[in-house]
């Protein structure tokens, strides 16, 4: 399903020196697979994680999804996210002047559905993750784990063929933690999910973790 | 990205960018018309002349021992004044024409503007003396005017009225019986007099009427004592004729004095050796008249030159200006892009394009150019059409450019962007 080959990624700071945040980088995930990327700060993961969400574009390399190589060019990217990719990031990244019903929503009004298919998917999913409730409310009125809920729900709204979560748990208690975990199990049957961590008991959970140190895979296991 | 007018910061910022826009625009398209209005007068009014001198004719009265006073006394006067005119004019290789600054009196009290009076700055009693005529008290104030012959007319006035009629060849020719003469006014009396109003003056020992038969063009100016004299505050008067001999000595005195003026002209240099011709001329007749000790080149090279360097000083400040504009206008968009990355950040992640906020971005920046063009234009006026084609194009040439520039940096900086990073933020 993604193959990368090569993938580079250099970042230029102030004084115009180079840091690799990706060196190389050659990785082959299989389709339905959950994977977890693990490794410290600064070791390259969110930046793997966007060039995999076609956020980010590397300095060389290739990158294949479903055998097709990926053009890093802005309306192609648009393109290929609307298509393939649920984002759920750290801290939610909900937009605060918008209900939970408009934020569930948004990619459906990138891939232009109607009112009434719009309607039908959000109050589909919103009973799924249970805060249908919470459909007309503001992202500030709700807990944390209810606006990872709505996170989960806008990357799942499209029905992706990847996710990518970034820290999905990391400002979670252990409670939610579970729960959102258990989200993850679910979908991934259906869905290639990879999660970025800092945690060992969420990446146990995962088929395959990926250890990135110094933007370079120093351990790619199966458990 | 929206760029609605309850953005505080986008507002303020869009008020500071299309002020200093304007203000760029302005300036660059004045520093073209202040070189054009030159420029372009010369080729269109001073034909070939351009790259003559100009030189003046003086006499020599009341200097070197002879008494204008002495003068007026003697036998003939006038008579030699009117011929020595008509030798200038006819001579052969003498290209003669008549300038002359002649202010007149305003008869009356005067509740004018101040800028019509002469040397109110320095002295504004100028204004409403009371004296004493035959007819009782009379206010009278001076006016800034300017007599021309009708070629001087012709070589540098012809065509460049604003409004009304230019000088027919009969307003040229007095007669004793004429109480009123023509006369066009500057621009800025526009405001002041309509065409066919009548203006009571003293004109040398003459009060007469001036009716209006026009306004020049801002921009009308003659070459006078080595400079180019705006017009816009000025009387303008044909340099009369007078084809009749004086019946009375109050009318020669008038005569002689106007003679005077009129033979206090400039000669075209065509590179003779006008100092021997004038003076042979003078001599036949007994009169005292000179060349070169007024001699005034009607710098057009050195009024270029100021032009220019005025041109390049007002041009310098423009690309500054310039660059700060496009400096602010990228400054506010990259802050407004940088307080809404977050949100732009997660409508990426749900599919949507960054075309479609780089257009939003470019589409501001082409209204901010827009809105700053109408409004120098705005400013500019009517002499926006005194530029010339060739300095309106490398104007806009400019103007367009530095959009592109902007544009361009904007592209760099949005593309370069980490977004991935906004989405990580609280």
């Amino acid at each position: 399903m993604i193959q990368l080959d090569k993938i580079t990624k250099i970042y230029h700071n102030f004084g115009g020196n180079k840091k690799y945040a990706l060196k190389e980088i050659d990785l082959f995930i299989k389709k339905g697979e959950l994977v977890a990327i693990i490794g410290p700060s600064g070791a390259g993961k969110s930046t793997l994680l966007n060039i995999l969400g076609g956020i980010d574009k590397p300095n060389s390399g290739h990158y294949y999804f479903d055998n097709t190589l990926i053009e890093f060019k802005a309306n192609k990217l648009a393109h290929f996210r609307r298509n393939n990719i649920g984002f759920i990031v750290q801290n939610h990244a909900l937009i605060e002047d918008m209900t939970v019903y408009d934020n569930i929503a948004l990619p459906l009004k990138y891939s232009l559905k109607s009112k009434a298919q719009l309607e039908n998917y959000v109050l589909e999913i919103a009973s799924y993750l249970n805060i249908k409730d919470q459909l007309s409310n503001y992202p500030t009125q709700l807990s944390g784990g209810e606006c990872q809920r709505v996170a989960i729900a806008r990357a799942i709204i499209n029905k992706p063929r990847l996710i990518l979560a970034d820290e999905p748990t990391g400002s979670l208690d252990s409670e939610n933690k579970r729960n959102v975990m258990n989200i993850f199990k679910d979908i991934h049957k259906s869905t290639t999910t990879i999660i970025v961590t800092h945690d060992y008991e969420i990446a146990d959970n995962c088929h395959r973790v990926i250890e990135l140190n110094n933007g370079g895979i120093i351990e790619n296991e199966k458990i | 990205m929206s760029f609605a007018l309850k953005d505080k910061k986008l507002l303020v910022g869009s008020i500071a960018i299309i002020t200093l826009l304007t203000l760029v625009i302005t300036l660059i398209l004045n520093s073209f018309l202040i070189n054009d209005t030159i420029e372009e007068k010369s080729k269109k009014y001073y034909h070939t002349y351009v790259d003559n001198q100009y030189i003046k004719i003086s006499d020599t009265y009341d200097s070197k021992g002879s008494s204008f006073t002495e003068a007026l006394k003697k036998e003939g006067f006038l008579t030699r004044l009117k011929q020595f005119n008509h030798d200038l004019q006819t001579t052969d290789g003498l290209n003669f024409f008549e300038i002359t600054k002649q202010h007149v009196a305003y008869w009356g009290y005067y509740n004018g503007k101040n800028n019509f009076v002469v040397a109110y700055d320095m002295d504004p009693t100028m204004k409403n003396r009371l004296i004493k005529t035959p007819a009782g008290q009379v206010y009278i104030t001076p006016l800034y005017a300017i007599q021309v012959d009708s070629k001087a007319y012709n070589l540098f006035l012809k065509n460049i009225l604003a409004a009304g009629e230019d000088f027919s060849d009969d307003a040229y020719n007095y007669q004793p019986d004429k109480t009123t003469i023509p006369c066009i006014l500057g621009s800025n009396y526009s405001t002041v007099y309509e065409i066919g109003d009548l203006i009571q003056i003293e004109y040398l020992t003459k009060i007469i009427n001036l009716e209006v038969s026009g306004f020049f063009d801002k921009t009308a100016s003659i070459p006078i004592n080595g400079s180019i004299l705006y017009l816009d505050n000025y009387i303008i008067l044909p340099s009369l004729n007078c084809q009749y001999d004086p019946q009375d000595p109050e009318e020669e005195f008038f005569q002689k004095i106007l003679y005077d003026q009129k033979n206090s002209g400039y000669l075209i240099d065509e590179g003779l050796d006008y100092y021997a011709i004038v003076h042979s001329i003078a001599n036949t007749y007994d009169l005292k008249y000179t060349v070169g000790t007024n001699k005034k080149d009607v710098s057009m090279v050195n009024q270029g030159v100021t032009a220019l360097l005025t041109k390049k000083i007002v041009f310098i400040i423009s690309i500054f200006l310039l660059l700060l504009a496009i400096f602010t206008l990228i400054l506010v968009l990259m802050q407004k892009f940088h307080r809404e990355a977050k949100k732009i950040s997660i409508n990426l992640i749900c599919g949507a394009s960054l075309s479609i906020i780089k257009v939003k971005m470019y589409s501001y920046v082409i209204f901010c150019y827009l809105i700053s063009l109408i409004m120098a234009l705005l400013i500019i006026g009517r002499d926006f059409f005194y530029i010339s084609s060739e300095n309106m194009a490398m104007g806009f040439t400019i103007i367009f450019f530095s959009l592109i520039a902007a544009i361009f940096t904007l592209n760099l900086l949005v593309n370069n962007y980490h977004l991935g990073n906004a989405l990580r933020r609280r």
